[in-house]
């Protein structure tokens, strides 16, 4: 295994005039690839502010994020955007797929900002789509399906352009148990046998219990690195 | 994608895209019918003016418009006659003859303007024959023994309260100084729209009026007609050049140095009318920044998105700006259908003043619209332009998001 992405000494402070609040302290870690990795911790714990830094999102106070063998610090937001298209995909917490897109325009637009040719993009978006167990609703929008269904796209839209580590935050927050259950299997079987890298960000006893490592924050800080 | 998801978005709130272009087509349509109403109406007007009376360009001596009178006169002689046949663009060139005088039937007297013309030309080139309200239009053929008829315009007739058949004597000067006098027979009246110039007319056969005037073979004006009135500064410089070389007492002006005093005031009236295109670019304007800007602010979590999975800005103020733009090109196609629809009538039936109106010596009862060019494409540049101008405000703002802050979560 190689290491994916690598987290040195990071520092997350926050001022609100006077009051200083170090959301993420000094957090070092490495995820190597293939890994299925959560982070847990409660609420304001700074699991969600890590996910942030460690996709440029936002910036880190101190410390360095090496992504795919590159500091991402130094980049300028242009590149910095690049990067993430290529690199990193999203799996959010309400699914944020674009309402006016079809499922399939909705999986194929970033590899649109790609280059990629439509009629790989197509193959592609098929491909994926039986792996998720969305065959047939490519020309449906997303407000025509079920919160589940609009996950999976969710995933396959993260997956589609190959990226290095999928960063997923909370995905299972706005399901039943039935479909989170379901859905994490599906992320699971795409981390078997595809060996596709993932970190979660969550509080639900359902990832943690599949994920092949569990980090734990606590006050920003790393509680616990536990790998099964 | 782009032009894709710009076009989907306006389908996606309804009612918003609808009150945005609602105010875009309000905007469009007060603007191609006041176009309508200022450059056709005045187009109208100008036709009008130059057809019934000043034709468009004019010859007279090189003193006269400045100092009209009985002496400043010129001989329509054949050289100038074969140059203003040779130009192509000159379809009708009538000679006339005018002065002053005092007319009375039985004890009514007053004021009045002597215009004397060619029957027969006169009514190929201008609509003067269609305007004769009651009697008959001037006979062609001039009889020196037989008594003199005139016609007569709406006011003089009104004043004197001369009917067809009245007798009307006409008290002038002639040129060679004695006292001009003479019966006459009112053979016709003119309507009253063919007074928006002179109220005081008296027309007569141009021979009786050089007889009676004593001005042997001259006259005063050289009346000519074009296809179309834009070409008038273009003939008129033909003719001066070609001219200069064969009478130097001669002077060709176009219509709107005849009628200086009216050129100046619709010039001035039009562009008083940029005012009001100024407030519907205002309407338009706040319209769609209104809208454009709740648009954004709703769709905040959206553009946070697509920056997050690896938009750049510049993708997001186009899709932005695409979507006013189609909007805007909707819009105008709506507008311009509406416009033809606005216009109709104005153009039919126009609308009426109150009182007549008078702009610079003109006298105008009523203007109509017309269906000039301007009136569409002008609404259409202002419309488009305006909705992208003004959206790319709240564009600029929403390609600037921060990701994390309109995504909330993550």
């Amino acid at each position: 295994m190689n290491s994916v992405i690598e987290l040195q000494k990071m520092n997350k402070i926050y001022k609100t005039g006077e009051i200083e609040v170090h959301a993420v302290n000094d957090v070092s870690f490495t995820i190597e690839r293939g890994e299925f990795t959560a982070i847990a911790g409660p609420s304001g714990s700074g699991k969600t502010t890590l996910l942030n830094m460690m996709s440029g999102l936002e910036s880190s106070t101190s410390g360095s994020v090496i992504l795919a063998g590159q500091s991402i610090a130094k980049m300028s937001a242009s590149d910095l955007s690049d990067f993430r298209r290529d690199h990193i995909g999203f799996i959010f917490q309400s699914y944020n797929l674009i309402p006016v897109l079809s499922v399939q325009e909705n999986i194929e637009y970033i590899m649109l900002l790609q280059g990629i040719p439509k009629e790989e993009r197509r193959q592609r978006v098929s491909k994926i789509l039986s792996e998720v167990g969305l065959s047939g609703v490519e020309k449906r929008f997303p407000p025509q399906l079920s919160g589940g269904q609009q996950q999976r796209v969710a995933v396959a839209r993260a997956i589609v352009s190959h990226p290095d580590i999928i960063l997923a935050d909370e995905p299972t927050a706005n399901l039943d148990s039935k479909s989170g259950s379901d859905l994490l299997d599906m992320m699971k079987e795409l981390n078997t046998n595809r060996g596709v890298t993932f970190l979660f960000s969550t509080h639900d006893s359902m990832i943690m219990e599949r994920a092949t490592r569990l980090i734990t924050l606590h006050d920003g800080a790393v509680a616990s690195d536990v790998t099964k | 994608m782009l032009w894709k998801m710009a076009f989907r978005n306006i389908f996606r709130q309804k009612r918003r895209s609808l009150f945005t272009a609602l105010s875009m087509i309000i905007g469009f349509v007060m603007l191609s019918v006041t176009m309508a109403l200022s450059e056709g109406g005045y187009g109208n007007i100008i036709k009008m003016f130059t057809k019934d009376h000043t034709g468009h360009v004019q010859i007279h001596h090189k003193e006269y418009l400045e100092r009209p009178g009985l002496y400043r006169s010129l001989v329509y002689t054949k050289k100038i006659e074969k140059i203003i046949t040779e130009n192509r663009e000159i379809k009708h060139a009538v000679p006339r003859v005018f002065s002053g005088g005092l007319a009375f039937i039985d004890e009514k007297t007053t004021g009045a303007r002597i215009v004397g013309i060619q029957p027969a030309q006169e009514a190929k080139a201008t609509t003067i024959l269609n305007k004769v309200e009651k009697g008959e239009y001037l006979s062609d053929h001039w009889n020196p023994d037989k008594k003199a008829e005139v016609l007569l315009s709406h006011g003089m007739a009104s004043i004197l309260k001369a009917k067809v058949g009245s007798e009307l004597v006409l008290i002038s000067q002639g040129a060679d100084g004695s006292i001009a006098n003479d019966l006459f027979t009112v053979t016709g009246i003119f309507a009253k729209d063919f007074d928006t110039m002179d109220r005081m007319n008296i027309y007569m056969h141009i021979n009786k009026a050089q007889e009676f005037l004593v001005l042997n073979n001259k006259i005063h004006e050289i009346a000519l007609f074009l296809d179309d009135y834009l070409d008038s500064t273009k003939v008129a410089k033909q003719l001066k050049k070609n001219l200069a070389g064969v009478e130097s007492t001669l002077a060709v002006d176009t219509w709107m140095d005849v009628e200086q005093t009216f050129y100046r005031s619709m010039e001035a009236d039009k562009s008083g009318s940029w005012i009001m295109n100024l407030i519907i670019i205002l309407i338009v304007g706040i319209g769609v920044l209104n809208t454009v800007l709740m648009v954004i602010l709703e769709r905040t979590r959206e553009y946070g998105i697509l920056l997050a999975l690896g938009s750049r800005p510049y993708m997001l103020i186009g899709m932005i700006v695409v979507e006013t733009f189609i909007l805007s090109i909707i819009s105008s196609i709506i507008g311009a259908l509406l416009s033809l629809l606005a216009i109709w009538p104005l153009k039919v039936y126009g609308i009426t003043y109150p009182e007549p109106v008078s702009i610079g010596g003109i006298t105008i009862e009523s203007i109509n619209g017309a269906y000039v060019p301007i009136a569409f494409w002008m609404p259409i540049v202002v419309v488009i332009s305006t909705a992208v101008i003004v959206s790319l405000i709240p564009a600029f703002k929403a390609a600037h998001t921060d990701p994390v802050k309109a995504m909330r979560t993550f």
